[in-house]
């Protein structure tokens, strides 16, 4: 009996050092896998860039430009300060944006992003304002990136900043 | 003798030192493999999770940037810059169109693309193909609406990418731990002969000293090192050790205070038993005028008190053989004339036939000889029957001496027993007037001597007693032999 489990004990020991050399010379690299998960799908797709404008009663109301793709921040704000199109003022729509030539300067870095607006506080109103906010959100939000954790701030040529988040987006 | 049976076990070394550099070195190498072997396993996992992690944050950021400015609904146009902005092996479909390029496209799975279709999430699938192994990532990329809401857009895309440098990685880490196990392997033969050493070295000088001891060395003592079990045996050998050096010193002292009584008495009975004899020899002269009554009484006490005497005798010769007090006086004679001496001087000429055909030349205490014959020979007239014959003759290196009788024979087939003390054929005998220590006195005799004393049978007569000398003739006539006794 004992030398039968001696040899039991033998060659399981064996079989250990075997499998464990066997593993480790065998070299088995990358083994194939099923599918695995691979986290959040991208996102940014759109048939166009939403823009705010304001109705009747003074509400921020989204309408989409029909531009092919989402588009950045800037292109957004540009198409808000060239001015509302025919279309959106048949639908009860117009904007406190003041239609200007000179494009904005918009610094996108990741979590802040600013807005230079070429025109001064006097040439725009509170609603005014949200707009361009909302539509940078707009676009923020389309993207796929977290609303809550971006700031965005507006800066005017008189000097005056805003940061306040976008009462409507997010 | 009781002995524990342990298992044949035919491949297994015997030697416990190799046994136990054996089972060493391959627990040792044991140890060494299963650690490398886990240790590769994990880095292995860690590595090709932060591969991949990698390789789909790089893909997942890139559509992220690019997807903005790509048009939607897209066109062939636009799949085919999407395509050629992520990489070599990718592939770009939306619903109908579709834009590949690339070899590996061929690794995408079916289960791959359920998956995108179903889930819409990242998912990636490693492959090992003819070229190595890839890692394949599928992606829908999705619509989030300006409330956060995600919706499908119909577009997927496929990124093959090359997991060649991980393998290469893996690959150096396998030769790594193989070169691992390969060096650890002299070191635990190293470590294993070593320790072996140390563990063996005391056992081995336990055996050593087990066997001193048993060649009589009572002395031998261990010197235990350590508090370890071995220490612990070391020290138990050394009380069993010591206990034994005295009971065999207490055992050796009591013998001797035996012996010395029985010399002792038999010396002091010596004196006034001469006195007595002379008394009762003169006695005997008296007795002549006595009734023939009183003359047989006085007859039988002399008898008696000189067998007492020759006790006495005995009994002194052979305390004096036990206590070794006995020193050999060796000097060339020739036996035959000591033997024809030792008949004459007893007044056995007339009984016991001896014919010398010749001197026998040996060196032998004359002293001892004549106690031995004379032993032999008074056994035989008392105890066998006439005629007795005793021959000398040479042989060889010794000097045989047979004393042959024509009595019943021997008593007893155990003829060794004939020459222990007081040996008794038969209890009724007790009339005979040898002391009993006769035969005994021969034998320690006949071995101080360096020689011996056998007993047999012989056909048509009674008993034999062949006495064997050697002769000593080659040796220096100055040494002394002091033969220690038994």
């Amino acid at each position: 009996m004992s030398t039968m489990r001696t040899r039991r004990t033998f060659g399981h020991a064996t079989a250990a050092v075997v499998t464990a050399i066997a593993v480790v010379a065998g070299g088995c690299g990358v083994e194939p896998s099923d599918v695995e998960d691979g986290g959040e799908a991208p996102t940014g797709l759109a048939e166009g860039t939403t823009l705010y404008f304001v109705d009747a009663e003074g509400q921020l109301q989204p309408s989409i430009r029909e531009t092919g793709r989402l588009g950045s921040i800037g292109g957004a704000v540009q198409l808000l300060i060239s001015g509302i199109s025919r279309t959106e003022q048949a639908a009860g729509l117009h904007s406190d944006v003041p239609v200007v030539t000179t494009g904005p300067v918009v610094e996108d870095a990741g979590n802040y992003v600013t807005i230079r607006l070429p025109y001064a506080s006097a040439e725009t109103t509170r609603t005014g304002i949200d707009q361009v906010i909302c539509t940078a959100a707009a676009v923020v939000a389309s993207s796929g990136r977290p609303t809550d954790s971006v700031e965005i701030s507006v800066r005017l040529t008189s000097g005056e900043d805003f940061d306040h988040a976008c009462p409507v987006v997010g | 003798m009781n002995r524990i049976a342990w298992p044949k076990i035919s491949w297994w070394p015997t030697g416990l030192r190799t046994r136990f550099v054996l089972t060493f070195v391959a627990v040792a190498m044991i140890a060494a493999t299963a650690a490398s072997g886990a240790g590769y396993v994990a880095a292995r996992g860690s590595l090709i999770d932060e591969t991949q992690r990698r390789a789909v944050d790089s893909v997942r950021d890139r559509i992220t940037r690019l997807a903005p400015d790509m048009s939607y609904p897209p066109d062939q146009q636009a799949l085919d810059r999407l395509r050629s902005s992520l990489g070599d092996d990718v592939m770009v479909t939306y619903e109908e169109l579709t834009s590949a390029s690339g070899s590996a496209l061929g690794l995408i799975s079916d289960n791959l693309r359920t998956a995108v279709v179903e889930q819409d999430r990242f998912a990636v699938q490693r492959v090992v193909g003819e070229s190595g192994p890839k890692l394949v990532m599928a992606t829908p990329i999705m619509r989030t609406g300006i409330d956060g809401r995600r919706s499908e857009s119909g577009v997927e895309v496929y990124v093959v990418e090359d997991l060649s440098p991980a393998q290469a990685q893996l690959d150096r880490w396998t030769r790594i731990v193989a070169l691992t196990i390969a060096a650890a392997l002299p070191l635990a033969i190293v470590s294993a002969l070593f320790v072996s050493r140390s563990v063996l070295r005391p056992i081995r000088r336990l055996g050593d000293s087990a066997n001193q001891l048993a060649a009589g060395n009572l002395s031998t003592r261990l010197e235990p090192s350590g508090r370890d079990e071995l220490a612990d045996l070391a020290h138990t050998f050394n009380q069993t050790a010591a206990a034994l050096e005295r009971s065999v010193e207490e055992l050796r002292h009591q013998e001797a205070e035996a012996r010395r009584f029985v010399g002792d008495v038999s010396h002091e009975l010596r004196t006034p038993l001469m006195a007595l004899i002379s008394i009762m020899e003169m006695l005997e002269a008296d007795a002549r005028s006595w009734s023939p009554e009183d003359q047989e009484m006085a007859a039988m006490a002399v008898e008696r008190t000189r067998k007492l005497a020759r006790l006495a005798e005995d009994l002194l010769e052979i305390s004096r053989l036990d206590a070794g007090a006995v020193e050999l006086r060796l000097e060339e004679i020739d036996v035959a004339h000591a033997v024809a001496d030792t008949l004459r001087t007893r007044g056995w000429s007339d009984e016991v036939a001896f014919a010398p055909t010749g001197p026998v030349l040996a060196r032998v205490d004359v002293h001892r000889l004549d106690v031995a014959v004379a032993n032999l020979v008074g056994n035989a007239l008392r105890h066998g029957d006439l005629p007795v014959s005793v021959e000398v003759r040479a042989q060889t290196d010794d000097v045989v001496i047979v004393v042959t009788d024509h009595g019943p024979g021997l008593p007893d087939t155990d003829t060794e027993r004939l020459f222990t003390r007081f040996y008794k054929a038969d209890s009724a005998r007790t009339g005979s007037s040898g002391s009993g220590l006769g035969l005994a006195i021969t034998k320690a005799n006949a071995m101080l001597h360096g020689g011996d004393v056998r007993a047999h049978d012989i056909d048509h007569a009674g008993a034999q007693f062949v006495l064997l000398l050697p002769r000593r003739l080659n040796e220096e006539p100055e040494t002394d032999v002091h033969d220690a006794h038994a």
